[in-house]
């Protein structure tokens, strides 16, 4: 009888300790199929449930690129996006099955006729100055955001108008249905933003940035870090954070170290507690040390590369095809990332609506004897030295890529893949502006580029023909793909819109504007002393519960 | 006129050393100070020379390609097959030290030129002639030294984007304003020298006269800086590499290995270490060429930079 | 003096003119330009224009140069960053006081060691010491500095866990890139120490000094170290110009905060005020230090003086 019972008590110990894990897990569970799941963080596993949080201390990342503002209308930038989540809330949030959870919206109605969208708000809300975050201050954020024009507020541009009907309800209203709408509302530049604090600050808002989340901003070091602190009255957080109160760090600090091989060297000493990675040599490097864990985050991106099909030889269907079947996606990964990532054949990264992996029939392989066969077929003949030849002239195209880890490594890959059917490759590596300026400008015939935008309409931005001259640079130009794409943008019902994703892929596979060649990983260096700290969507680590512990 | 801090250094030196000179003749101590100088010249040389020989022979001393990409056999430690062993592409990294010589070799000579020909050619023509002509250029020219090196290069390579004789181009306008002064100050010492009013006399023209006659003057001088100049382009372009704006890959430019070797520190020791010690002897090898040139050739200056 | 130095004066700020000209122009021909920064890379063509018509990037360049000197001139208004809208003049103030410490300390540390170097080999000219010591220091400017950097972060910040590995704020934090900016410095320093008192311990008036009896300490004092401190100057001078305006890969390896990066930023980001108010600051700096020597040179040794002034 003792044992019997002793063993119930066992299990049902177990059983408390197995519902404490189960907060963690959404965070770190996979989403639909493809992508490779994330290791699962040694330190997801539980503090014990019912123990005291060890409140206190400070978390320190580094980051590459210092933001230039702090403003979310501000024009976006790589420093921006990874501090405005702390410091401001958006109305709703986006978990890491890309799905959309209440957070300052407790909940929404979309009209019948998808032209207006009502949102109810939390009326317990107060921004770190004190004022109460409520309808008028959603108005005014979206206005201001609207205002700014830059490719952030993109997503906004069938709205045409904004109005506060009570305290605790917004109503946006719109041209035509906007399917893009929700992803941007959850995008950090969408956080709402304290009118009085932006008043009173006109231009430097963006130095001392007023919100209503987590953190709240403490100083701001230029060249070397971003203090924030816990904002104490916060109880908002969104579901899948099991503290709803406020944070239990002290302070969040962004230390800005420009060298990526500085940060791991920082991490290893201890003087910074969290960093991304992205090279196989410095991953390798973490996995053997017992005081980092790594974990794989997972983005909406894809890496591709784009031909210029409004310039000859590229021009031609079969040569883009002929080059696409002359790449060989597994020794890229192999080679240039060390495996870490997956290898994509549609044009739509895995995590967004309008995948489908029966796509997959569609994809231009990894075939160089029909490579070479189709480049026969367009005219092109090897000389004496193998390279290939039309009407006297050698094949050689020009590789644009912006210089950063690893696409050096991936333009060598395809240079010498490229090579091996007697094309020659010339690369050029910009820094980002110039090469986007020389991308747009239409100076290339390949283009090693990626995306990181976390809608479907990514396909809209970059293929339509209507954005040939902005963020078109290839040139492509299909009305059949403009239309399905149209429909798409319009279209409200998830489902629906996905079929029409699928359709505009199948015609844009068979096009080749572009070789999708794989989807990139960001990895998660962080020093085993933090636990408890969360991943969402777009790669971002929410610090709401994560505790300092001594291993 | 203004003669600038380094002339005006080494006058005073020299200043220092005629006088006592004129009066007492005393030259035994400077025997004591030969010794030293020539074991520069000779490591320096030595380096130098195996420099252009690795460069020279590369196809010879190699069987691989330096772009032959091998994933089979990435990241192997060194090995009789692979003597520097391999990167992470499986490339021999013995072959691409070899033809990175000759790059190396590439960016030192045709930078400098590309800095010392126009550099003293204005140079002799503004000491020779003075005039305001001269007063404009040696203001540009000062101007031009007062922007920091290394910005100019990058404003530069951003322009003409980067690649192996971007770099070339930048480096070598950017070093145009040292041979200036240099050949501007041999031509204003020289101008009002015995043998140049002789040629004048004679009928010759300016030309003749700068090319034959003071050109030669500036010899010693000149190769000192010619030299050690190599080894500064050769720095600057691996700090070029080191932000991304050096040689386009597949090229193996040695300040790109060593770029990309610094994560395998650990890991993949090789890949840092053999491309860091070419790169380091080839540029002290110049580096002490050219001081014991300086000491060899031109024990009077001195002090000079 | 008064004459010499007004002339100077003027010299240098012709100068200044003509160094912020070239800037103007020359970022002029930079392709790409801040829009791009400004709104991102899905920007439509409408808006990369409407951005640039506001910044007035579409105005011809002698008009803009105007403008900037005008600013620059009567209100000592250097413009505005166009990414982050910030004063530049502000942003120079933040980043440069940082700069100016690493290239101070850094200056100190090559003439203490570089002194000790080249008095050593000096003192043991021609033999095994004094090859011993010149190799060494000319190792030391031969190495690339990232990569000298790299190995003094690995050994003292990680392996000895003595020094931090990067940022600013304490005297622990300026060892590393002190160290590692001196390394070139401390060549050249050595070789001209060297070579100046060979030149001048041998000469003569040095042995009429030694005959007259004065003792050792005095005669290195008054004729030696007084005859070679000089050119030492004169290189410090220049030295501590490139220091300020080049330090940037430094800089970027330990993630100081110095004027270095920031430039380099702002060329990356086609920051145009923020690289010609950088330039300028350093172009001034340096005009500066060049006055300061050739002061001390007269000062120093009336000879000279003379000849200059």
């Amino acid at each position: 009888m003792g044992t019997l019972r002793a063993f119930a008590l066992l299990l049902l110990v177990l059983a408390i300790a197995g519902c404490g894990q189960t907060a963690q897990s959404p965070a770190a569970a996979p989403t639909e199929a493809p992508v490779a799941a994330p290791t699962e963080a040694p330190a997801a596993a539980p503090t014990e449930a019912p123990a005291a949080p060890a409140v206190g201390g400070t978390v320190r990342r580094a980051i590459t690129a210092e933001p230039t503002s702090l403003d979310p209308h501000a024009t976006p930038g790589s420093g921006q996006n990874v501090i405005l989540p702390y410091i401001f809330d958006t109305l709703i949030f986006r978990a890491m099955d890309n799905s959309y959870q209440p957070y300052l919206a407790t909940s929404w109605e979309i009209a019948p006729d998808g032209k207006s969208v009502t949102f109810t708000l939390r009326d317990d809300v107060t921004f770190h100055d004190g004022t109460p975050l409520n309808a008028e201050a959603v108005v005014f954020t979206f206005n201001r955001f609207k205002e700014a024009k830059t490719s952030a507020a993109e997503g906004l541009a069938s709205m045409t108008g904004v109005e506060a009907l009570d305290d605790d309800t917004v109503r946006f209203s719109f041209a035509e249905p906007s399917a893009v709408f929700f992803s941007t509302l959850a995008t950090p530049y969408a956080g709402i933003v304290s009118p009085g604090a932006v008043e009173a600050a006109g231009d430097a808002f963006g130095q001392q940035p007023v919100g209503s989340g987590p953190f709240k901003f403490a100083s701001w070091q230029q060249g070397t870090e971003i203090v924030l602190e816990r904002n104490p009255d916060y109880h908002w957080s969104p579901s899948t954070i099991s503290n709803p109160g406020a944070p239990y760090l002290d302070q969040v600090i962004f230390k800005v170290i420009p060298d990526a091989s500085t940060q791991l060297a920082a991490l290893q000493a201890g003087e910074v507690d969290l960093i991304f990675v992205n090279s196989p040599s410095q991953i390798s490097k973490l996995q053997a040390d017992p005081d980092v864990q790594l974990i794989e985050t997972q983005l909406n991106s894809l890496i591709y590369l784009g031909f210029n099909c409004a310039r000859a030889p590229l021009d031609q269907v079969t040569v883009r095809q002929a080059l696409s079947h002359a790449v060989n996606k597994d020794e890229i990964l192999q080679a240039a990332l060390g495996g870490t990532g997956q290898v994509a054949f549609a044009p739509m990264a895995p995590t967004l609506p309008g995948f489908d992996p029966s796509l997959k029939q569609y994809e231009l392989g990894y075939d160089p004897a029909r490579a070479s066969a189709l480049l026969a077929e367009a005219g092109f003949t090897p000389g004496a030295d193998g390279t290939l030849r039309k009407d006297g002239q050698p094949l050689t195209l020009t590789l644009l890529t912006f210089a950063r880890a690893p696409n050096e490594d991936v333009a060598t890959l395809l240079q010498s893949q490229f090579k091996a059917i007697g094309v020659n490759v010339d690369i050029q590596q910009f820094d980002t502006p110039t090469a986007a300026k020389a991308a747009t400008e239409g100076q290339y015939d390949l283009l090693l580029w990626r995306y990181d935008r976390n809608d479907a309409d990514v396909l809209n931005v970059n293929l339509h023909s209507s954005r040939i001259g902005s963020s078109n640079r290839f040139g492509y130009r299909n009305p059949q793909v403009d239309e399905l794409l149209d429909q798409a943008a319009r279209e409200l019902d998830e489902v629906a819109r996905a079929r029409y994703y699928v359709e505009a892929q199948k015609l844009i596979m068979a096009d080749a504007p572009w070789q999708p060649l794989y989807i990139p990983v960001d990895v998660l260096a962080i020093s085993s002393k933090v636990h408890d700290f969360q991943l969402a969507s777009m790669g971002r680590v929410l610090l709401n519960e994560a505790q300092l512990l001594q291993r | 006129m203004a003669l600038n801090a380094e002339q005006r250094a080494s006058r005073s030196l020299r200043g220092a050393r005629r006088l006592p000179a004129a009066a007492a003749g005393a030259d035994a101590p400077r025997a004591r100070r030969r010794a030293g100088p020539r074991p520069n010249l000779l490591l320096g040389g030595g380096l130098v020379g195996l420099l252009i020989l690795a460069a020279l022979l590369a196809p010879l001393l190699t069987s691989y390609a330096p772009e032959q990409i091998q994933p089979a056999v990435r990241l192997q430690p060194p090995s009789l097959a692979h003597p520097f062993g391999t990167d992470a592409f499986g490339r021999d990294l013995c072959s691409r030290v070899l033809y990175g010589a000759r790059i190396a070799l590439q960016i030192a000579i045709l930078s400098v030129l590309l800095a010392a020909v126009p550099g003293i050619w204005l140079g002799l023509l503004a000491g020779y002639h003075r005039g305001w002509g001269e007063q404009i250029l040696s203001r540009v020219m000062d101007a031009w030294l007062a922007f920091p090196g290394m910005l100019l290069a990058i404003v530069m390579v951003a322009r003409l984007g980067p690649s192996l004789q971007t770099t070339v181009i930048a480096l070598g306008v950017v070093g145009i304003p040292s041979f200036y002064r240099l050949a501007r100050g041999g031509a204003i010492s020289a101008r009002h020298a015995l043998y140049v009013e002789a040629a004048r006399a004679l009928g010759l023209g300016h030309t003749r006269i700068l090319l034959r006659h003071m050109l030669p003057n500036l010899a010693s001088p000149l190769i000192v800086l010619l030299t050690l100049r190599m080894g500064t382009m050769l720095l600057a372009a691996g700090g070029l590499s080191f932000i991304g704006l050096g040689a386009q890959p597949p090229l193996p430019e040695w300040g790109a290995l060593l770029a990309s070797g610094r994560d395998y520190l650990d890991s993949a020791w090789w890949l840092a270490f053999f491309p860091g010690l070419a790169f380091t002897l080839s540029v002290m090898g110049f580096n002490l060429l050219g001081d014991g040139l300086r000491d060899a050739l031109a024990p009077d200056t001195g002090t000079g930079t | 003096m008064l004459g010499y130095l007004f002339k100077r004066l003027v010299s240098a700020a012709l100068l200044l003119v003509a160094v912020s000209f070239l800037v103007f122009a020359l970022l002029d021909v930079v392709p790409g330009d801040v829009a791009h920064t400004l709104v991102g890379d899905l920007a439509s063509a409408e808006q990369l224009a409407a951005v640039r018509h506001e910044l007035g990037l579409d105005q011809p360049l002698l008009l803009r140069y105007l403008r900037f000197a005008e600013g620059a001139v009567l209100r000592g208004d250097l413009g505005a960053s166009v990414v982050s809208g910030r004063p530049v003049v502000e942003l120079l103030r933040e980043r440069f006081g940082a700069t100016l410490q690493l290239a101070l300390v850094s200056l100190a540390l090559a003439l203490v060691v570089g002194l000790l170097a080249g008095l050593t080999a000096a003192a043991r000219a021609g033999g095994y010491v004094d090859l011993a010591v010149m190799a060494g220091t000319t190792l030391g400017e031969s190495l690339p500095s990232f990569w000298v950097a790299l190995l003094l972060i690995q050994f003292f910040a990680l392996k000895l866990s003595w020094l931090p590995v990067f940022g600013a704020g304490s005297l622990r934090h300026l060892v590393l890139p002190a160290l590692a900016l001196a390394l070139p410095a401390i060549a050249l320093i050595a070789r001209l120490v060297r070579s100046c008192l060979l030149d001048v311990m041998t000469a003569d008036f040095v042995r009429t000094a030694h005959a007259k009896g004065l003792s050792q300490l005095l005669v290195w004092r008054d004729h030696i170290v007084r005859n070679a401190i000089l050119p030492v100057i004169t290189l410090l001078g220049l030295y501590l110009g490139h220091l300020l305006g080049g330090a940037f890969i430094i800089e970027t390896v330990f993630a100081w905060p110095g004027l270095g990066r920031l430039v380099v930023q702002a060329i990356f980001d086609r920051d145009f005020p923020v690289v010609v108010g950088a330039v300028l600051l350093i172009a001034l700096i340096y005009q500066v230090l060049n006055i300061v020597v050739d002061l001390a040179h007269a000062w120093l040794d009336p000879r000279v003086g003379h000849e200059a002034i």
